[in-house]
């Protein structure tokens, strides 16, 4: 029974609703065991209070800075009434902390925006132009046997990485180590008449795959070959899911589905309104992360963006942004159009930031330079 | 157990681990409800350490288990010993037993090799053991789901032998690096705690509490250097058991004042990447060691001074 007086709860719940809505999740299990906690360390002392608060309600490093001002906030009585956020607190905050935004200082549920609400002001501010840009590219110029020989090759990679080996491993056939658990349990009863055995292998499973394309000006001389590529991937892939970005992320895998690839481009460019715009990949890469983190990175997702890294965005955010989805993707692969020229070096600020934080960086300039994605994804 | 937040503390640091208000609060508060501590921090800031100290404090067993990538039942639970199975079906039948009767109990608990899960769930001593599950962002999904198991009801069922519950719950360190981010389901399990790089006067007292023998301007130099060091854009900054080592080596070459000359042939305690040692120049060496020296000065002077930053 937790026997923490009602007014005192009250101020307790109203802090966690506050911290819940600036993003860090509580729980009604994690409220009951903070009292259950306060209980134990009660409030004489500051120090200890926020000691005790931190340690329950705190699961990640990247909530701690959030958490410390939303304390120190609402602690000292220095709360801000509620009121619904104008337009100049949209994105990021001027400080430089994109997460430790205005959004944190407020009691009252329901004092954030709505999602609709902020993508449609989002749209607003980027006045980049919706024309259907796509429809102008002459898809009629792709031979045949062009088209053809991009699926081919698309279709080998994917059989590389739609599968992997888990380390796991299962009763098989054709496997070389032996499962004596299973040997020895089919076994008990033949005694000395021979024994059969029972092989295991690792467990082949399957891969989710994000494709997230670029599509800002500088990656125009490439646009066939990336819709080509998005496609031809979506349609013999079912596990894969297609973004694309220049100043926003779009997620458009609805729209390639089972339909012809002109059908598919006519959607897209409908749905997509900044194409050929300018590029801000961190924003781009922040958004995903915060989106689909769960949904569709994870663990087991492999990630492969295709861009030529050039950034007018923030390095900082980029950085930050590369890392968090680095260490949730399995594998983080980086195909460069720029790769195919000899002269190239990876010298472009937004390049030179993500290096770090990818696993293959490789030339995708056309389908062949893409046998190489092959051979190293043969050998992870 | 612990009857306050300032006992953790005091039984800590008699271990020798330097434990911050928020680190003792949350042990105070894992071992009063029950509930595992997850611990992640920049490698080598003493994560593994705490569970040590927790099963020193307690005394009783600290039972660890490295995670790796598929890492499964027969390593972390349990494995039938085979050998011991086949050898006992042999000399059964040497010995004329019914043909129905043999082997009928090899799937006893005698024939059970017990992994580190298992081993902290049977444990017997008078305290409750303090189970390790080192990084376990190494592992993957299947053993986080595994885990989330075992951690809520602390008991596990064996398909031969039936369902086998903890004799006391064990205390729970979990530790990652952060290679991954793990599932929410599994943090929501546990406590949180982010380990950082330790305070000027942390650092201090840890390298004293560890390394009783060493010299008092040794030390603050040690600190002073390697607390300037970590401020670098390094792809490894050393943690406290880096400081821990060099002072310990300085220790055994009988040094008792830094030298850019010695730094040199020590870095490799230090930094553990060629481009990280790369980056320290000889001149960036010697001006170093003159700061930490003049910490050094100044502390010999006005003890506590060397915090400055």
């Amino acid at each position: 029974m937790i026997k923490i007086e009602r007014s005192i709860f009250g101020h307790i719940s109203a802090f966690t609703h506050t911290l819940h809505d600036a993003g860090v999740m509580v729980d009604p299990g994690r409220l009951m065991d903070y009292c259950r906690s306060l209980e134990l360390t009660g409030f004489d002392d500051r120090e200890t209070f926020y000691a005790t608060s931190k340690a329950i309600l705190i699961s990640r490093q990247d909530d701690i800075a959030l958490f410390d001002r939303v304390f120190d906030t609402f602690w000292s009585g220095k709360l801000i009434p509620s009121q619904k956020r104008d337009s100049s607190d949209v994105l990021e905050t001027e400080d430089g902390d994109p997460d430790v935004g205005d959004k944190t200082i407020s009691v009252q549920e329901g004092t954030l925006p709505n999602e609709s609400e902020e993508l449609g002001r989002e749209s607003e501010t980027q006045g980049y132009s919706s024309e259907e840009l796509l429809m102008k590219r002459n898809l009629a110029t792709l031979s045949e046997a062009e088209l053809e020989e991009a699926l081919r090759i698309t279709q080998q990679i994917v059989e590389l990485i739609a599968t992997y080996r888990s380390r796991r491993k299962i009763s098989d056939k054709r496997g070389r180590e032996i499962d004596f658990r299973k040997m020895l349990r089919r076994n008990v009863l033949r005694g000395r008449d021979g024994i059969e055995l029972y092989y295991r292998n690792r467990r082949i499973k399957k891969t989710r795959l994000v494709l997230l394309c670029d599509i800002s000006g500088s990656m125009e001389a490439y646009s066939r070959f990336t819709i080509q590529f998005m496609c031809a991937l979506r349609h013999v892939l079912p596990q894969l899911d297609v973004a694309v970005f220049s100043t926003r992320m779009t997620v458009i895998t609805d729209l390639l589905d089972r339909v012809g690839v002109e059908e598919s481009l006519k959607r897209v460019s409908e749905a997509v309104p900044d194409w050929s715009g300018g590029t801000d990949i961190g924003r781009c890469i922040r958004q995903f992360n915060n989106h689909f983190d769960r949904t569709i990175a994870h663990g087991k997702t492999v990630a492969i963006i295709l861009s030529d890294g050039w950034d007018l965005g923030e390095s900082g955010l980029m950085r930050q942004e590369m890392q968090h989805l680095h260490r949730n993707v399995h594998k983080l692969i980086w195909l460069n159009p720029l790769l195919g020229d000899v002269e190239y070096q990876p010298v472009c600020k937004g390049m030179r930031t993500a290096m770090p934080y990818i696993d293959h960086f490789m030339p995708a300039h056309n389908l062949e330079s893409l046998a190489a994605l092959a051979q190293t994804l043969r050998s992870a | 157990m612990f009857t306050s937040i300032e006992h953790v503390e005091q039984k800590l640091e008699e271990q020798g681990y330097i434990a911050d208000k928020t680190l003792a609060t949350t042990v105070f508060l894992s071992l009063s409800l029950g509930k595992p501590i997850f611990l992640e921090g920049e490698p080598g800031v003493g994560k593994t350490e705490i569970a040590k100290a927790m099963s020193a404090i307690l005394g009783s067993e600290l039972i660890r288990l490295q995670c790796y990538e598929g890492l499964d039942t027969s390593t972390a639970l349990y494995e039938w010993n085979y050998t011991k199975q086949m050898l006992e079906l042999r000399i059964e039948e040497a010995r004329g037993t019914d043909r129905e009767k043999i082997g009928s109990d090899i799937f006893s608990e005698e024939y059970l090799l017990k992994r580190p899960l298992l081993q902290a769930l049977q444990a017997t001593g008078d305290q409750p053991p303090v189970l390790l599950i080192d990084e376990v962002d190494r592992s993957d999904e299947e053993f986080e789901a595994f885990l989330l198991e075992i951690l809520s009801d602390f008991q596990i069922t064996i398909p031969e032998l039936g369902t086998i519950k903890a004799n006391k719950t064990p205390v729970v360190v979990l530790t990652s690096n952060r290679t991954r981010e793990l599932h929410d389901a599994l943090k929501r399990r546990c406590l949180y705690h982010w380990i950082d790089y330790p305070t000027p006067e942390k650092e201090m007292a840890i390298v004293k509490a560890r390394l009783p023998e060493v010299e008092d301007k040794l030390a603050v130099q040690v600190c002073r250097f390697i607390q300037q060091i970590r401020e670098w854009d390094l792809y490894k900054r050393p943690g406290v058991a880096e400081t821990l080592d060099w002072a310990m080596a300085l220790m055994a070459l009988n040094v008792t004042d830094l030298s850019p000359e010695l730094v040199s042939e020590t870095v490799g305690c230090v930094l553990k990447y060629k481009g990280d040692v790369e980056t320290l120049s000889p001149d960036q060496i010697s001006e170093l060691v003159g700061d930490a020296k003049k910490s050094a000065a100044m502390q010999a002077v006005l003890p506590g001074h060397y915090v400055q930053k």
